[in-house]
């Protein structure tokens, strides 16, 4: 469950650059016949919402809703007495409170007369959801998500500001590990404490004992924006310095690559793999946010690092 | 704990068989991890996880997130759903059933095997609801970290510390005793605070009711502990205004019994309220539940008014009257209890006071 910041600052995301990405949807609703576009949040797909309308749920589930004009709706299985916090935090139209949140989004869709609508991620959408939606009313469900990816990236420059400050908080994270830590529970808890002191929404700390090294992994979300930082210790300064390459660049491995992936935020999954060493899933644009993972098998054992960054034009 | 993973198994695949299913999958992501975790001991922390749990035979695991795969030692695939409903598509002698069905992804929900949804999820729910003795102790021992949470939450509350800064201190606590996973929200401030959230950047000011629930999870069971502080002195308004939310703590956690059902537990909290001319606050316009159930979920069946699940032994469950108090704003307290042979154990030991700190 989400336990860190969740908050809204309107200097960092402006209403303004929500509301563009709203309006960028409503655009590519005609082109695609959709009269809707649902997009599905809990805390394990909050990704496409929090774009969209900045909401980041802590735990329990929502759908946003954008139809060709006007906010986006949010049909929200918190209970009423939660909608101040929402509407602090959040920029949404309507919010309609849903105890069931498949019954309510069908009654939302009938109500509106909504024929075929389009859901970001159809595949991962809870049966709980769906089923009210496609068989319950018979409404058209089409998966939007080559619409909504499309749109996506790149990032615009709030998105990137929060992406940096994630990275931030990730290094100063890493930075708090001490030179000779006797379990990997101490490093998990100065890396939690580090970051979440300096405000991230979530943490995920993966600790990966290779050999005589550790590889430690922390994936940091600050408002919404999830970036990762893998380092290996103690530090292999050759490898430091190839990765550093690589992500200006094409650069010799001093190893062997044994595993490269590039992931990207285009659906409801904060970071999904876009490429990996075998094939490219999804080209990126220029500009766009993504995380580069790799992993070398040195001639003393294997090393592993990752980081974010911005695809070159 | 090995045991307790041995006995769940077991559990499960003699269930399985007296339903006759061969093949059961079972979807995950880490909001609900609760019903892999039964199955087969395995949370997930990113991405969508698709257990297939043969009765005879193995498990496959199958992932969406890379890093995953590799901390789970399961296989990567860019699609668990779609790769899950091909693979069942093989096992074409088998009988197969899927669950839960609130998390079952679509793209595998679908399918040929949907109608088997509703009574493999009640199969597993049933399984979870009525515990081992071996799962009531995993709650009570995490109780135990859920107290020493709570001192670590106390010490942090100090006047001009960000909401989001306490959250630090007790996650880093959590993360030094190998608790991976802990549910906590909380609220700050006086009469105009009606309810708990994710920390934000308001900071504790002197005078501030604080309240919290914490509930860890450090071996896969999670443990509740709700309590309010006070920055400073406690006015005679919020020692009187606790004063109900204590007996009305006491009087639910005295109806729990076997035998009773959740909605008895609700209404003797709620009585109290009612005696006390403040029957408006146990409305859900004001307060969502009266406690819940707790154990592989941080929140299982409800305590509220028109439950009718009785209890049994070995059910462990949270008591608390949390909501808002006209006089001060919201406060909360509650206990994490095991239900036994003839009334309950409560699980935490913090005391149930109005706890103060230094201004």
């Amino acid at each position: 469950m989400r336990r860190g910041l969740i908050a809204w600052s309107k200097e960092q995301v402006p209403t303004s650059a929500l509301d563009a990405r709203v309006r960028r949807v409503q655009q590519a609703l005609g082109a695609q016949r959709l009269d809707a576009l649902l997009a599905y949040t809990s805390v394990a797909r909050p990704a496409a919402v929090s774009w969209l309308t900045h909401f980041i749920p802590y735990w329990n589930e929502a759908l946003v809703a954008v139809l060709p004009e006007g906010p986006p709706s949010l049909i929200a299985s918190f209970s009423k007495r939660m909608h101040p916090w929402i509407r602090e935090v959040s920029h949404v139209g309507e919010i309609l409170p849903a105890p069931d949140l498949g019954r309510a989004a069908a009654a939302f869709v009938e109500k509106r007369g909504l024929k075929r609508v389009g859901v970001v991620d159809l595949e991962y959408l809870p049966w709980s959801v769906a089923e009210p939606i496609g068989i319950g009313i018979g409404a058209e469900l089409v998966d939007a998500s080559e619409l909504f990816a499309s749109l996506r990236q790149p990032a615009d420059r709030y998105e990137n500001a929060l992406a940096v400050r994630a990275a931030q908080i990730a290094e100063r994270a890493l930075a708090a590990i001490p030179s000779r830590p006797r379990h990997a529970s101490e490093i998990l808890s100065v890396v939690e404490l580090a970051a979440r002191r300096e405000g991230a929404e979530e943490i995920i700390p993966r600790v990966t004992q290779m050999g005589d090294r550790n590889a430690v992994e922390l994936s940091v979300a600050y408002k919404g924006v999830w970036i990762r930082l893998c380092r290996t210790y103690p530090l292999v300064a050759e490898a430091e310095s190839w990765f550093e390459s690589v992500l200006q660049g094409h650069a010799p491995p001093p190893g062997k690559l044994t595993r490269r992936t590039v992931e990207s935020c285009i659906g409801g999954s904060p970071l999904s793999v876009v490429e990996d060493s075998d094939r490219v899933y999804r080209p990126l644009p220029a500009g766009a946010q993504a995380v580069l993972s790799v992993r070398l098998e040195l001639g003393d054992g294997p090393w592993r690092a990752a980081a974010p960054f911005l695809v070159r034009a | 704990m090995d045991d307790l993973k041995a006995q769940r198994h077991r559990r499960l695949i003699s269930a399985m068989g007296n339903a006759g299913i061969d093949v059961l999958a079972i979807a995950a992501n880490p909001w609900r991890s609760d019903y892999l975790r039964y199955a087969i001991d395995v949370t997930v922390v990113e991405g969508t996880a698709i257990a297939l749990v043969e009765r005879d035979g193995g498990t496959r695991l199958l992932l969406e997130s890379p890093a995953e795969a590799e901390r789970l030692g399961g296989e990567w695939t860019r699609s668990p759903p779609a790769h899950a409903a091909e693979i069942l598509g093989s096992f074409k002698a088998k009988r197969i059933a899927l669950a839960p069905r609130h998390c079952l992804p679509y793209a595998l929900a679908r399918g040929p095997h949907r109608e088997s949804m509703v009574t493999a999820t009640a199969m597993l729910d049933r399984l979870m609801l009525y515990k081992l003795p071996a799962e009531a102790e995993a709650v009570k021992s995490a109780a135990v970290l859920a107290d020493e949470g709570y001192r670590v939450f106390c010490d942090a509350a100090r006047v001009g510390r960000a909401e989001y800064e306490l959250v630090a201190d007790v996650e880093a606590f959590f993360r030094s005793r190998g608790c991976p996973e802990n549910f906590m929200i909380l609220g700050s401030g006086g009469v105009e605070v009606r309810g708990m959230h994710p920390p934000g950047e308001r900071r504790i000011a002197r005078g501030d009711l604080v309240t919290t629930e914490l509930t860890p999870c450090p071996d896969g069971y999670y443990a509740q502990i709700c309590r309010t502080l006070v920055v400073g002195e406690p006015t005679e308004a919020q020692r009187r205004a606790f004063s109900v939310y204590l007996e009305a703590l006491e009087a639910g956690v005295a109806a729990v019994r076997p035998g009773a059902a959740m909605g008895d537990v609700a209404r003797a909290e709620n009585e109290v309220f009612r005696r006390r001319g403040l029957g408006d606050y146990v409305s859900s316009e004001y307060t969502r539940v009266r406690g819940h159930g707790i154990g592989l979920y941080v929140d299982g069946p409800a305590v509220l008014e028109d439950v009718t699940l009785v209890l049994e032994p070995d059910m462990t469950l949270i008591v608390h009257p949390n909501t808002y108090h006209p006089e001060v704003g919201y406060m909360v307290l509650g206990d994490s209890v095991r239900v036994t042979a003839d009334g309950c154990e409560v699980l935490c030991r913090t005391p149930r006071e109005l706890i103060c700190v230094a201004a």
